[in-house]
């Protein structure tokens, strides 16, 4: 199983890649340091994020849609990090709100308002998992979900009290793109992820994301009557809003 | 300060940065993108800054030029593939000019959760095919206040004797006539159907109807605003006949005011109205919801017969139960065009402004204002010499003769800040301690601000009264009419008046019936039927003149000749005669000079101001060259450009505790001048601060902290602290502005 993948919208296929791929968000942080002493720290809203991906002794075909799409061919190219959307496919700003703190798998964050809503990019015959944490009354709406075409489904408080996981799982047959509405206050903790529903919640900095890719930078291996073989290194780096379509 | 929008979070010592963004209002560019829509363009690098001078504050008392305009830059990223530029089509196509507005987010696009950092207008516009961005020089100079300012004028102060007149306006009312004319509305902009507004901001003069005799008795301040204060009494001309159906909206503080309709007398207090016949009150309705000092309440009036219905509302929301007031007979009469502005009955502390009659109920009455004008406390006749000047210099050459400042806030609004309270007389909206907040504290002290004579040059007026004996001006040149018909000339007078005298023929009148002027009374007019004035004189009645201001200094004069040939204005020397004369003669006088220190030839460093036409009486320039003599008695220190820890809703004209726990400072200060500049990893916030005086506001709040109320008491405190000496007690003086 491939841990990528990369292409445009509605066209994305599988990137295999080496082991030891990074990925660095950068956050850029300023500060003051005033006279007697005391740091205040601004810091961004976000952290765009910069993966280093490569793969050795591989041919041509491997590279030529990282290659068409840095040569600008292919319009807006998306990344799917199959290990980040199985954390949390959300921005972590779009998880929780300002509202009156909520505990989320133990950690307390601000509640969100009723209303918010959070678009994610899902890709056919996987199954992924709406959840978020509240207080609320067992077989009451928390929030909705909308996938295309036009299915709506709710996701509803689980049996107990106390603030707890409230999940609900879908499969989509298609590509498209999957609305979550927080229907009811007192929820946070907003997570859309690849897999089942586990009870945990994880932040995210929004997957699949758009990407902009460097030319693959290409190491000579082997070049033979028929072939050649190549080790490829490609920066991609995460570009625009995350969250947004 | 701005008012921070609703989930903006707490001050941390960990701050997320908000994100910027710019929106052009009805611009095509820059197009859509991702979340932000048309129009609207997320900012990588900002920067805005505004200085406020004028005031004599300290650092400025020999350079106030007034002028207080913000000013900014922003780039922001060239959509990919299809750069933004002059020569694109569509929504990519720039444009410069146009009006936009910056704000900080953390709620996405959309000003309803934003904080505004100011409105502007785009000046130069720049980029390049290398560069990644599109770089903006933004302008705050106010655009709809640079076009040539005409102010509309009547005085209406009653001449009934030989006194002098009481000072009818209060400097305030020209900036809030300026104001109003430009869009930026302290009291509701006039409403459609409106057939009275007065706004009584420091002056009589009406929107729609007219005002047509005023006895003033004073301006007064509430939330330092100019109202109709006790003693006043307004009498005005309905621009129709009073509907069956209406509405009276005012704003009130204190006791209120009386709006008088036939019999009928509507009285406005703090917390209810009455309806009166005479002094009996026949039906009441209070307010729903009262708080603030000033209110804005409206009251909805039906007459069915001889009773009338009330209910009043403070704000857009619910009314109060309906009262009736039944009079024995009909309040007014079917034809009854006139109503009379009243505060002269008790209780006292009354206090109105705002007067809107109207038909039908509009909701522009609850926008929030768009002005706050202080009263001036410079009373005056007339305002004098502002013809060819721009409305923004209007009001910036009198904040700057009344000690005051004007500015706009990043929100939007006109502000105009009155002497007494730039000496910071506010309360601090935030203490600010300069090892925890400042990066630096570095003060500066300039010898030149001190200044050992003071002189301050005012014009009182000249004020004349007669039997329409004053001439205001005569013809020079021959007019010549055509038969039939009608020429205007327009007459630049000195100074101004209030009643223009009838014209009557030079000569006296040939039907003995008719009143006869003496000679040197009245306007008047002489005409002949050939220009040197030779041939038969014409009939009394062959000539019309009517005459109405124009302006405070300008006449507009039609003369109709009603024979059926040509005629010329000329006696019967062949002089041109066009005489126009008035009871009121009201012009700037002799400008008089004040002066503390030492005389002319003894100073060392003496400072002057004129405060030319805009103060013209005694008492205030009194005051202003007190508060001068006070700011130039010893050098103030400045802080200039300190970096702070940032705060977006602090503005120009707060007023701050300032402390530093390395140097010993405890003191007020205001906040003079304000940059910001910020991009991807954060920004920042640089402060200039004025040092302010002890103000007897500290002492008066001290003395109420202690419960001090007799000077036996304070002497006891004193003795008790061992303030024993003068010295002692001035260093207790100086540190009072810093105990808190």
């Amino acid at each position: 199983m491939a841990a990528f993948l990369f292409g445009p919208l509605g066209g994305m296929v599988p990137l295999k890649v080496s082991r030891g791929v990074t990925d660095s968000p950068a956050r850029t942080m300023s500060e003051l340091v005033t006279s007697g002493g005391v740091r205040y720290v601004q810091r961004g809203r976000r952290a765009p994020r910069t993966w280093q991906v490569g793969r050795a002794y591989e041919g041509p075909g491997w590279a030529a849609l990282l290659a068409d799409a840095a040569h600008g061919l292919l319009g807006q190219c998306w990344l799917y990090d199959v290990a980040a959307a199985r954390e949390n496919m959300v921005p972590a700003e779009k998880s929780a709100g300002v509202g009156l703190p909520v505990l989320v798998d133990g950690r307390p964050m601000g509640a969100l308002p009723v209303g918010h809503a959070v678009t994610v990019q899902v890709l056919a015959g996987r199954t992924y998992t709406v959840s978020l944490w509240s207080a609320a009354a067992a077989g009451s709406t928390v929030a909705s979900f909308l996938r295309s075409p036009n299915l709506l489904a709710l996701v509803k408080a689980p049996p107990g009290t106390g603030s707890r996981s409230c999940a609900a799982s879908f499969t989509p047959l298609a590509d498209g793109v999957v609305t979550v509405t927080v229907s009811a206050g007192g929820a946070s903790g907003l997570r859309v992820h690849e897999g089942g529903p586990d009870g945990r919640f994880f932040s995210g900095h929004g997957t699949p994301c758009k990407v902009a890719v460097q030319d693959p930078q290409r190491t000579l291996e082997l070049v033979v009557d028929r072939e050649t073989r190549s080790a490829y290194q490609v920066t991609l780096m995460e570009v625009g809003k995350p969250g947004t379509v | 300060m701005q008012e921070k929008p609703a989930g903006w979070p707490l001050e941390g010592d960990v701050e997320t940065l908000p994100e910027i963004f710019l929106e052009l209002h009805g611009s095509q560019w820059p197009p859509a993108r991702g979340d932000v829509p048309q129009g609207t363009a997320e900012v990588g690098s900002w920067s805005v800054s505004q200085q406020l001078t004028g005031s004599a504050l300290p650092g400025q008392v020999r350079a106030a030029s007034g002028h207080s305009i913000p000013s900014g830059s922003v780039s922001f990223a060239q959509p990919e593939g299809a750069p933004l530029t002059p020569w694109a089509r569509g929504p990519l196509n720039l444009g410069p000019g146009g009006a936009c507005t910056l704000y900080a987010s953390h709620d996405g696009v959309g000003q309803a959760h934003g904080l505004r950092l100011g409105g502007f207008h785009l000046a130069p516009i720049a980029g390049s095919s290398l560069s990644t961005t599109v770089d903006l020089e933004l302008d705050g100079d106010p655009i709809r206040m640079q076009k040539p300012f005409t102010l509309r004028w009547r005085y209406n102060t009653k001449a009934s004797s030989f006194a002098e007149p009481p000072f009818e306006l209060d400097a305030s009312w020209v900036i809030d006539q300026v104001a109003r004319s430009t869009g930026y509305y302290q009291t509701p902009a006039l409403v459609t159907s409106a057939f009275l507004s007065v706004p009584l901001c420091g002056g009589t003069m009406a929107d729609r109807g007219s005002t047509i005799t005023a006895t003033v008795a004073g301006w007064v301040a509430a939330e330092h605003q100019a109202g109709l204060g006790p003693g006043s009494s307004i009498d005005a001309s309905l621009s129709t006949v009073v509907p069956n159906k209406f509405h009276i909206s005012c704003d009130v503080a204190g006791a209120g005011g009386r709006i008088i309709i036939g019999g009928a007398v509507f009285d406005f207090s703090s917390t209810k109205l009455d309806v009166r016949s005479g002094i009996t009150t026949l039906a009441s309705a209070a307010y729903p919801v009262a708080s603030g000092t000033i209110r804005r309440v409206q009251a909805e009036v039906t007459r069915t017969g001889n009773n009338l219905a009330v209910r009043v509302r403070c704000g857009s929301g619910a009314w109060s139960a309906a009262a009736t007031a039944a009079f024995g007979s009909a309040p007014w009469g079917s034809r009854t065009d006139t109503a009379t502005i009243d505060t002269t009955l008790s209780p006292t502390g009354r206090w109105i402004r705002g007067i809107q009659l109207h038909a039908a109920d509009d909701p522009r009455i609850w926008i929030p204002p768009k002005a706050q004008i202080d009263m001036s406390y410079s009373p005056i006749h007339a305002a004098f010499g502002i013809e060819k000047v721009t409305a923004w210099e209007v009001v910036q050459d009198i904040a700057a003769k009344t000690m005051g400042a004007a500015w706009m806030t990043p929100g939007g609004v006109l502000v105009y800040r009155n002497g007494e309270r730039m000496r910071g007389t506010d309360a601090p909206v935030e203490t600010i301690e300069a090892l925890d907040k400042l990066e630096d504290l570095a003060w500066v002290i300039d010898p030149g601000e001190i200044a050992d004579r003071v002189e301050l040059t005012y014009t009182p007026t000249d004020v004349e009264t007669s039997y329409g004996m004053s001439t205001l001006w005569e013809s020079t040149e021959t007019i010549r009419i055509p038969a039939r018909k009608t020429v205007t000339v327009y007459a630049d007078i000195n100074g101004t008046t209030n009643v223009l005298s009838p014209f009557v023929p030079l000569w006296p009148p040939t039907d003995p019936s008719v009143t006869k002027y003496a000679d040197g009374r009245m306007s008047r007019w002489a005409a002949a039927t050939s220009p040197d004035g030779s041939g038969a004189r014409p009939a009394d009645n062959a000539i019309r003149v009517s005459a109405v201001m124009a302006g405070v200094s300008r006449v507009k004069i039609s003369i109709t000749n009603a024979t059926g040939g040509t005629l010329w204005l000329v006696d019967g020397t062949g002089s041109p005669c066009l005489i126009l004369r008035t009871g009121l003669h009201i012009a700037p006088g002799e400008p008089e000079t004040i002066s503390h220190g030492p005389a002319v030839e003894d100073a060392l460093n003496p400072i002057s101001l004129d405060a030319g036409a805009w103060v013209q009486d005694a008492d205030a320039a009194q005051r202003i060259l007190d508060w001068l003599v006070g700011q130039t008695s010893t050098a103030k220190a400045v802080i200039n450009s300190v970096r702070v820890k940032p705060d977006l809703s602090r503005e120009i004209g707060d007023v701050i505790r300032l402390t530093d726990g390395h140097t010993g400072l405890r003191t007020e200060a205001i906040i003079s001048g304000i940059s910001l500049a910020g991009d991807s990893t954060g920004y920042t916030q640089h402060l200039d601060l004025a040092l302010l005086d002890v103000a007897y506001q500290d002492f008066d709040a001290w003395l109420e902290r202690e419960s001090i109320t007799t000077f036996a008491a304070f002497d006891t405190w004193l003795a008790a602290n061992n303030i024993t000496t003068f010295e002692d007690f001035d260093q207790w003086a100086i540190d009072l502005g810093g105990t808190w």
